[in-house]
């Protein structure tokens, strides 16, 4: 397997893994990670500092034991898988962004004395986005590098 | 997505070639061995520089080592 293809599935591994941690962390939090925005802080903090130290550890050990770094040049078939991914990871990320905000405008409108929830619920949408365009970032690229379409 | 109509013989050429492995031949062209692997076996097809690099280490003429397949044919 190409140091590439290693970096693309430890990635998808790390962000699988996010997931699970995030919603242990929403099922332990219960409905107060919902709708109280302290909570949901607490929440996207733990996620956000476990993938932090996921990610650098796994880069170094992969980057230890293949004797190379992530920012060795790609070749063109790995830089078409590259812009896939981008491409698919962008997708998703605009699309939680403008759901994230029209959620917030209509919970700003409409929910009255609920101001907690105008930021919470955007908030946890925003971190479980962001964790899937990740995810999908690194998948597209595995399937096309795998498939070549 | 249409099925890759280009085919190659580079698996034929790298056996005329003293058995020339998928990483010396990656090597001399620049890209992975998993690239070399992937237009070998029709999954990927390379730019043409790539495709003239590759014609250039087996000292053949471009159409000799990729040969493309219109519809009909």
């Amino acid at each position: 397997m190409a140091y590439r293809e290693q970096v693309l599935w430890v990635d998808a591994l790390i962000m699988l893994g996010l997931i699970g941690y995030t919603v242990k962390q929403l099922i332990l939090a219960g409905n107060e990670a919902l709708f109280n925005i302290e909570q949901a802080y607490e929440v996207v903090a733990s996620v956000l500092f476990m993938a932090v130290i996921a990610y650098i550890l796994c880069h170094i050990a992969i980057a230890i034991v293949a004797n190379k770094e992530a920012e060795d040049e790609r070749d063109e078939r790995e830089q078409q898988a590259a812009q896939l991914g981008a491409y698919w990871s962008a997708t998703i990320s605009q699309t939680t962004i403008v759901l994230a905000l029209v959620q917030f405008g209509l919970t700003v409108q409409f929910g009255g004395d609920r101001g907690e929830l105008s930021l919470a619920h955007p908030l946890l949408l925003l971190l479980i986005g962001l964790i899937l365009a990740e995810l999908s970032n690194a998948g597209r690229q595995l399937y096309y590098l795998y498939r070549g379409i | 997505m249409s099925k890759c109509q280009i085919s190659n013989q580079i698996r034929r050429l790298r056996f005329e070639h003293d058995e020339m492995t998928q990483q010396a031949l990656a090597t001399a062209v620049g890209v992975t061995r998993q690239t070399i692997l992937a237009i070998e076996a029709g999954r990927y097809s390379p730019s043409l520089e790539v495709a003239f690099k590759i014609a250039a280490v087996f000292q053949r003429p471009l159409e000799e080592v990729f040969q493309y397949q219109t519809e009909n044919s």
